[in-house]
């Protein structure tokens, strides 16, 4: 089964979205 | 979101293949949480903030969202990104994508009101006119459909007059 593979820098992030045309879902979340 | 919506199957799969995904806790220092978030403030959490691959914001949203909803929301976004590209048929694809296979939820009639501005790029007046019924006809208490109550008769009447036959 797929899992979500998290990036964890946001520069490489961004440059991976950019060169793949792919929007970036940023996620903010707390453990409560 | 982390329990019940990102392990969902159709969830994982749709997110690996159409985004990029980068979380944070809010609760730990991060050294790029700031320049993640921009200008914006984290008041509530899950929050959602979906950028194009040159930062600018697409759609933010806060709260939980199950995985219909999710989904429906994440085609929401990539018909909007298509759209800040000019790819006004991929964007239709993406946003009629959204309301047609998950109609109840939330998005759906959000979607059909960039489905419809993305009709007015394509094809005029008359085809945004045409989908603003639609979407005040398939969602007429949603904030969508008062949205989009705006059409006066002078126009009706000269869209009918356009009308070949």
């Amino acid at each position: 089964m797929t899992e979500i593979q998290w990036r964890d820098r946001f520069q490489p992030a961004m440059e991976e979205a950019r060169e793949a045309r792919r929007p970036l879902l940023l996620y903010f979340w707390t453990p409560e | 979101m982390g329990t019940v919506t990102y392990p969902n199957a159709q969830v994982a799969d749709f997110v690996s293949e159409h985004f990029v995904a980068i979380k944070f806790n809010v609760k730990e220092p991060h050294p790029d949480f700031k320049e993640a978030l921009g200008r914006g403030k984290v008041l509530w959490a899950p929050l959602l903030v979906f950028l194009d691959g040159r930062g600018s914001e697409l759609r933010r949203y806060v709260g939980f969202l199950p995985p219909d909803e999710f989904l429906a929301e994440l085609r929401l976004v990539l018909g909007l990104s298509e759209m800040t590209h000019a790819n006004f048929e991929a964007a239709l694809r993406w946003l009629e994508g959204a309301a047609e296979l998950f109609p109840a939820a939330s998005a759906a009639p959000e979607a059909l009101f960039w489905a419809a501005a993305a009709g007015y790029r394509l094809k005029g007046l008359a085809e945004v006119v045409r989908r603003w019924d639609d979407l005040r006809a398939r969602y007429p208490e949603s904030t969508w459909a008062r949205r989009v109550d705006v059409v006066p008769d002078e126009v009706r009447a000269k869209i009918a007059a356009e009308q070949p036959g």
